[in-house]
C-alpha cells in the first residue's frame, strides 16, 4: 500500500465558502461501490466566562492512503470574534482545527464538518512486492520510543519472550504475528479504565497490569515491535458506523461522542503497512452477548481477521504521539499523549476531554453513499 | 502454596509432638499471611522518587489558591484521585475521617482532582453526600501536579513530614484510617 498525494480537500477558514458540502454528488457519482462516504460534525461549545478560549478539534489523516479519503472540511464559528485554522503537527502525523477566542467573544462554540469515504482493507500475503520498503529515515522514524512507547528495558525483555519460538530468519510478517498473538493472550479490556487509556507501556509492563483499553492495548502491541525492529504505529481514530460483520461492539452510528477507537499497523518490507487490532479481539472477548470464551468461534474468527485485516466502519484521525497543541498557555506541560478527542482550555486550564458532558462538544456520524 | 502447606501440616500433626506442631502452625500462619497483598506506605526512595515534596500550587473548587510551601510546619497528606476512580469513592470517606480526627493537631488532608471540571468533583461529592468543605479540595485541571509528583495511577497518597519530606507512599485506597499501619506513621510524625 502506497499513501497517495495529500488530497485536493476544500477547507475552510472561519465563516468563508461552501455554504453546503457540495462536492458530495460528483464524488458519489465517481466512487465505486467499494467506497463508502460519510459526514461526520463535531460540535464543540465551551462555557468561558472570561473570554478568553481554545480548542482544538481532530481531523483525519493528513495524507490520503488507498482505504480511507478525505473529500471536504468545514469549520464555522460562531463569533465573529473566533479565529479558525486548520494545523499541522511539525512532523505531519496529525492535523487538526484550531480556534481561538479573544476575551471579547461572548459565545464560544465551533462546528466542525467532515466528509471522507472509506473502503474495508483486506491485505493478501501473495507475492511481495520488493518495491515497497521504507527507507532508513522512515524506519528509524517509526521505530523510535516515545515517552509513552519506550522499547528498551522491559519492553525488550517481553518481546523476546513473545519472539522466543521463532526461528531467526522468521519474516516480519511471522514476527508481527507472535507479537498479536502475545498481545491477544497477555493483555485484557479493563472495562473501569477511563476512555481508551493513556498508552503508558512502561507501567502497564513494570506493574504487570495489562488491563486497559484500546489505546494500552495497541500501544503495547506498537511498543513491542518497534523493539523487536518492525515499523509500527498506533492509529487514533473513531468508529463511523455499525459493524456489518456481526458484531455489535465494533461499531456506532449516529451519535459517537464517545467511540473513539485506536488501531495499529506495522510495516512488513514487500507488503507495506498491514493493519491490525489486538485491542479490539479482547472487546469482543469481554463485550460481545455477554462475553465469550477466547476458544469461541466468533473469537477465533475475529481474531484472524483482525490480523491483515480493517472494517473500515471508522474514521482514522492521526498516528501522532506527545503533541503540542499550539497556542496552549500550558507550553510542553500541555502535550497530550495522543490526539483522539477534541480538547480545549481557558483561562482556568484544560478542558477535561473524557468529560464531553461538562466540556460540552457532541460527535455525530451519517452515511452519506 | 495452600496445599503443600497443608500436606506439610498433615505430615507434621501425625509424627510430631502437639506443642511443636502449633508452633509450626502458627509460623507457617504468619508466611501465608505475608505473601497476601497488602497496602502499606512505602518510601519515596524505593519507588524512585525524590525524598522531597515537590511544589503544589492549585486552587480549590472555590478559587482559592493553595500552596503547598504555606504548609510548612503541617503533616500533610496529598491523596490524588478522580470521580470515576472506584477505590477513590470508597476512599474518600476514609481521607474525610482523617482529617477529622487529626486535623485539629497539625494535619492537613489536600485531595488533589486528576483533570476533572468543577461541575463534575461537584456532581460527585453531592451524589455521594459529601460536604464540599469536608476536605479541601484542589483542581489538578492541567495534569500538572499528578505528572510533578509522580503520582503511580489513581488514587496515590503521599504523606508530608513537617519538614517537608515524603515519608510515605501509598499506592492504591488507605481501606482504614485508624488502621494501625496509617495511623502510627501519621502520629509519628505528628510528634515530631
Amino acid at each position: 500500500m502506497t499513501t497517495s498525494r495529500r488530497s485536493a480537500i476544500k477547507t475552510i477558514v472561519g465563516t468563508l465558502a461552501l455554504p453546503t458540502l457540495s462536492p458530495i454528488a460528483s464524488v458519489l457519482a465517481q466512487s465505486s461501490l467499494e467506497w463508502t462516504t460519510y459526514e461526520i460534525v463535531t460540535e464543540v461549545d465551551l462555557e468561558s466566562p472570561k473570554g478568553m478560549a481554545q480548542s482544538w478539534v481532530p481531523l483525519p489523516l493528513v495524507l490520503d492512503t488507498d482505504y480511507f479519503r478525505t473529500i471536504a472540511i468545514r469549520s464555522e464559528a460562531s463569533d465573529p470574534k473566533a479565529a479558525t485554522q486548520m494545523y499541522e503537527t511539525p512532523d505531519k502525523q496529525a492535523r487538526m482545527v484550531w480556534t481561538k477566542w479573544d476575551s471579547a467573544a461572548t459565545t464560544h462554540s465551533v462546528k466542525v464538518s467532515i466528509l471522507v469515504s472509506t473502503r474495508n482493507r483486506n491485505l493478501e500475503l501473495s507475492v511481495p512486492n520488493p518495491a515497497l520498503k521504507l527507507s532508513k529515515a522512515e524506519q528509524r522514524f517509526w521505530t523510535r520510543p516515545t515517552k509513552y512507547l519506550p522499547t528498551d528495558g522491559i519492553v525488550k525483555a517481553k518481546v523476546q519472550e513473545a519472539l522466543a519460538k521463532l526461528p531467526t530468519n522468521a519474516s516480519d510478517v511471522d514476527k508481527a504475528k507472535a507479537i498479536y498473538n502475545w498481545v491477544v493472550d497477555n493483555t485484557h479490556r479493563d472495562p473501569k479504565t477511563r476512555g481508551c487509556g493513556q498508552g503508558d507501556v512502561k507501567l502497564m509492563l513494570e506493574t504487570n497490569n495489562l488491563g486497559g483499553k484500546c489505546a494500552d492495548i495497541n500501544a503495547v502491541f506498537v511498543a513491542l515491535a518497534r523493539s523487536a525492529g518492525l515499523p509500527a504505529r498506533d492509529v487514533y481514530g473513531i468508529r463511523i458506523a455499525d459493524s456489518a460483520r456481526g458484531y455489535k461492539s465494533l461499531g456506532k452510528s449516529g451519535d459517537i461522542t464517545k467511540a473513539q477507537h485506536c488501531r495499529a499497523e506495522f510495516y512488513a518490507s514487500g507488503y507495506g503497512w498491514m493493519p491490525v487490532d489486538p485491542a479490539d479481539v479482547r472487546k469482543v472477548i469481554l463485550e460481545e452477548t455477554g462475553g465469550l470464551a477466547v476458544t469461541d468461534p466468533k473469537v477465533i474468527a475475529i481474531r484472524d481477521y483482525l490480523f491483515g485485516n480493517w472494517e473500515m466502519n471508522w474514521m482514522a484521525y492521526n498516528y501522532d504521539h506527545d503533541i503540542a497543541l499550539p497556542g496552549s498557555k500550558l507550553g510542553s506541560k500541555g502535550d497530550i499523549p495522543f490526539l483522539m478527542y477534541p480538547q480545549a482550555e481557558n483561562n482556568e486550564g484544560r478542558f477535561d476531554s473524557l468529560d464531553p458532558d461538562n466540556f460540552k462538544y457532541k460527535i455525530t456520524s451519517r452515511r452519506i453513499g | 502454596m495452600a496445599n503443600a502447606f497443608l500436606r506439610n501440616v498433615m505430615k507434621l500433626s501425625l509424627f510430631k509432638p502437639a506443642r511443636v506442631f502449633s508452633l509450626v502452625l502458627a509460623f507457617s500462619f504468619l508466611t501465608l499471611l505475608s505473601f497476601a497483598v497488602r497496602a502499606e506506605w512505602r518510601s519515596a526512595v524505593q519507588l524512585g522518587l525524590s525524598s522531597i515534596a515537590p511544589s503544589l500550587q492549585l486552587n480549590t473548587l472555590s478559587g482559592k489558591a493553595v500552596d503547598i510551601s504555606s504548609l510548612k510546619g503541617k503533616v500533610i497528606v496529598v491523596n490524588f484521585w478522580a470521580s470515576w476512580c472506584e477505590p477513590c469513592r470508597d476512599e474518600f470517606e476514609e481521607l474525610t475521617q482523617l482529617q477529622e480526627n487529626y486535623g485539629s493537631k497539625g494535619l492537613v488532608v489536600l485531595a488533589v482532582n486528576l483533570a476533572e471540571m468543577k461541575p463534575r468533583v461537584m456532581q460527585f461529592l453531592k451524589g455521594n453526600g459529601f460536604s464540599e468543605n469536608s476536605l479541601e479540595i484542589l483542581l489538578d485541571r492541567n495534569s500538572i501536579a499528578y505528572k510533578t509528583w509522580k503520582a503511580r495511577g489513581l488514587p496515590t497518597t503521599f504523606l508530608v513530614s513537617k519538614s517537608g519530606k515524603i515519608e510515605g507512599v501509598w499506592i492504591g485506597a488507605i481501606e482504614n484510617v485508624d488502621s494501625n499501619e496509617v495511623k502510627d506513621k501519621i502520629e509519628t510524625l505528628l510528634h515530631q
